[in-house]
């Protein structure tokens, strides 16, 4: 796969502050991957996402998006087009009264012909299944309603990544669910770039690539079994384990002969009964 | 407490109404208030009502929400009906001590209810049937020549939108910061003006902080989508004046004329 996004040795902090809240990142991003940021509260992974559209720009090394480098004032407009940025409450980044102008309102910045946004406003919404709200005030959507319209805004600006930063904190399980449905579906079919920086471990089980991040730094990265595997390094971080890394983690330190590798609630529960059977490990 | 208000909330629809052009609907509405301007007598002011209740009949809003708008000013209705109640010149046919009411005085008073119904009924019909989006788009275009002495109309227009846009969430917000503070015991229904008004600073305060922590996610997400308030932009929603709109500025200028004419005419006594 081709690199997306390039993050060299990048630091961060305000103006007049000491402390580097991004403290030398280095990592890629490629195109078309699912990538997933998890940390605690307060460790840099907010700010890193504004960094992915050149909102905030590093005070020191490169963030390159697609070949752009986000220091230079020339591409800043260049990089949000091609990278769209989800915040964490859906009410606050709505602009317009109704759903449909409110998803016409980035192509409209972006000086696109009339027609041409209807068409980008049909199929952004049809994408992410709010087609028949297109008429409707954004107040009388729920949450997961909401925050897809938000997603719907920044497709109709047809980006080729876009980054959730908590996009899904505030929302019900409901939400949740409709929301990382609509993306795990526009990065299978549209091939879209997909950065999702939360802190529920279960939305990151579907990763391509997780990245755990801590005090600034990437503490380590990889796919989401290896990484899940690592329990110490997940507890260090800050991080609650799934319920059935959890179980399995609780019944090995018990003695019993279990992999931690199972992601979800089936693997686990095959995991289980495989020992129970008296075979090997499945993962 | 503030379920009641329906001020500046748009119903989409499909009417006749709503299909017209939002800058007609704008002219329209200005040119109706001066009409009722002009309707001085009976005669007119009844037109004046019939020709507002037939475009309330044909917007196919429920008239229920048309009546739970004129809630909000009624205290000013009846307030302003009184005291024109009072300054009628010529014979009086009520007297108490120095209070004489005289049939002027009636006739002012009823024209005046009369006329802040029709005109919050307009406003209405204008702001159930267009959307803001529209109403701001609408004022934009009207308010185009104002560019050629260097006032940024564009940016006015999404001030506008988003102050518009942001009402209900206010509201909600101020329901929600309401319960919190009465379910921790404060009280909004003193009988004591003053403590009522103080009684408001723990809504207001929050509301407040909100709105501004609102405001910086809101400008936030506008950066990312690449809003930038020098730069022309384009609309997907392009206004032409169609059949309908030609129909109703034909309309509206018979009204008025009619208006005018009915308010020359000598006045039909009811009373």
């Amino acid at each position: 796969m081709e690199s997306f996004i390039n993050i060299n040795n990048v630091k961060f902090k305000y103006e007049g502050s000491d402390t580097f809240i991004l403290d030398g990142i280095n990592t890629e991003i490629k195109k078309g991957e699912f990538t997933v940021i998890l940390g605690r509260n307060g460790c840099g992974k907010s700010t890193l996402a504004k960094h992915l559209n050149a909102i905030l720009t590093s005070s020191e090394g490169n963030i390159f998006i697609d070949g752009l480098n986000s220091s230079e004032e020339k591409n800043v407009y260049e990089i949000r087009k091609k990278v769209g940025l989800i915040l964490q409450n859906p009410d606050n980044q709505i602009v317009a009264g109704v759903v449909e102008e409110d998803v016409a309102f980035g192509p409209e910045n972006l000086c696109i012909p009339a027609d041409e946004i209807r068409k980008r406003v049909d199929n952004a919404l049809k994408a992410v299944r709010m087609y028949e709200y297109k008429d409707k005030a954004p107040y009388k959507l729920s949450g997961g309603q909401k925050q897809r319209v938000a997603i719907a805004g920044v497709l109709a600006m047809k980006p080729e990544c876009i980054v959730l930063d908590e996009a899904t904190s505030m929302l019900d399980p409901e939400g949740r669910e409709e929301v990382m449905e609509t993306i795990l579906r526009l990065n299978r079919e549209q091939n879209t770039t997909i950065v999702l920086i939360t802190h529920y471990m279960d939305e990151a089980i579907m990763a391509d690539k997780v990245i755990i991040m801590d005090k600034g730094k990437i503490k380590t990265e990889g796919k989401p079994r290896e990484i899940f595997t690592d329990v110490s390094i997940l507890k260090d971080s800050g991080l609650a384990l799934t319920q059935s890394t959890e179980l399995l983690y609780k019944l090995k330190k018990r003695g019993y002969n279990l992999s931690l590798k199972a992601l979800n609630e089936e693997e686990c529960a095959k995991e289980i009964i495989n020992f129970l059977e008296g075979k090997e490990c499945l993962y | 407490m503030l379920g009641n208000i329906v001020l500046g909330q748009y119903i989409p629809g499909n009417s006749l109404i709503h299909k017209l052009d939002p800058r007609v609907k704008i002219l329209l509405s200005i040119v109706y208030m001066m009409a009722l301007f002009f309707a001085w007598n009976y005669l007119s002011i009844i037109v004046v009502t019939l020709s507002v209740l037939a475009l309330m009949f044909l917007s196919k809003i429920p008239v229920k929400l048309y009546i739970k708008s004129t809630k909000v000013i009624i205290l000013f209705m009846i307030l302003s009906a009184f005291l024109n109640l009072f300054y009628g010149e010529g014979e009086p046919i009520f007297k108490i001590g120095f209070i004489s009411i005289t049939q002027q005085g009636i006739q002012s008073s009823i024209l005046v209810v009369l006329r802040i119904i029709d005109l919050i009924f307009i406003s209405s019909i204008l702001m159930f049937t267009t959307s803001p989006n529209d109403i701001t788009f609408a004022i934009e275009s009207l308010m185009k020549p104002l560019e050629k002495i260097k006032v940024n109309v564009q940016e006015i227009a999404m001030m506008m939108t988003i102050a518009l846009r942001f009402i209900p969430t206010f509201l909600e917000e101020t329901d929600k910061i309401m319960s919190a503070q009465k379910s921790r015991g404060a009280k909004f229904n003193d009988k004591s003006m003053i403590k009522r008004i103080k009684s408001l600073i723990p809504i207001l305060m929050p509301l407040f902080i909100s709105a501004f922590r609102r405001a910086c996610d809101l400008a936030l997400a506008m950066d990312c989508r690449c809003y930038d308030s020098s730069k022309r932009r384009t609309r997907m929603k392009t206004l032409k004046i169609g059949r309908i709109d030609i129909f109703a500025i034909i309309f509206l200028i018979v009204l008025f004329v009619g208006v005018i004419i009915c308010s020359k005419m000598k006045n039909i006594a009811i009373i």
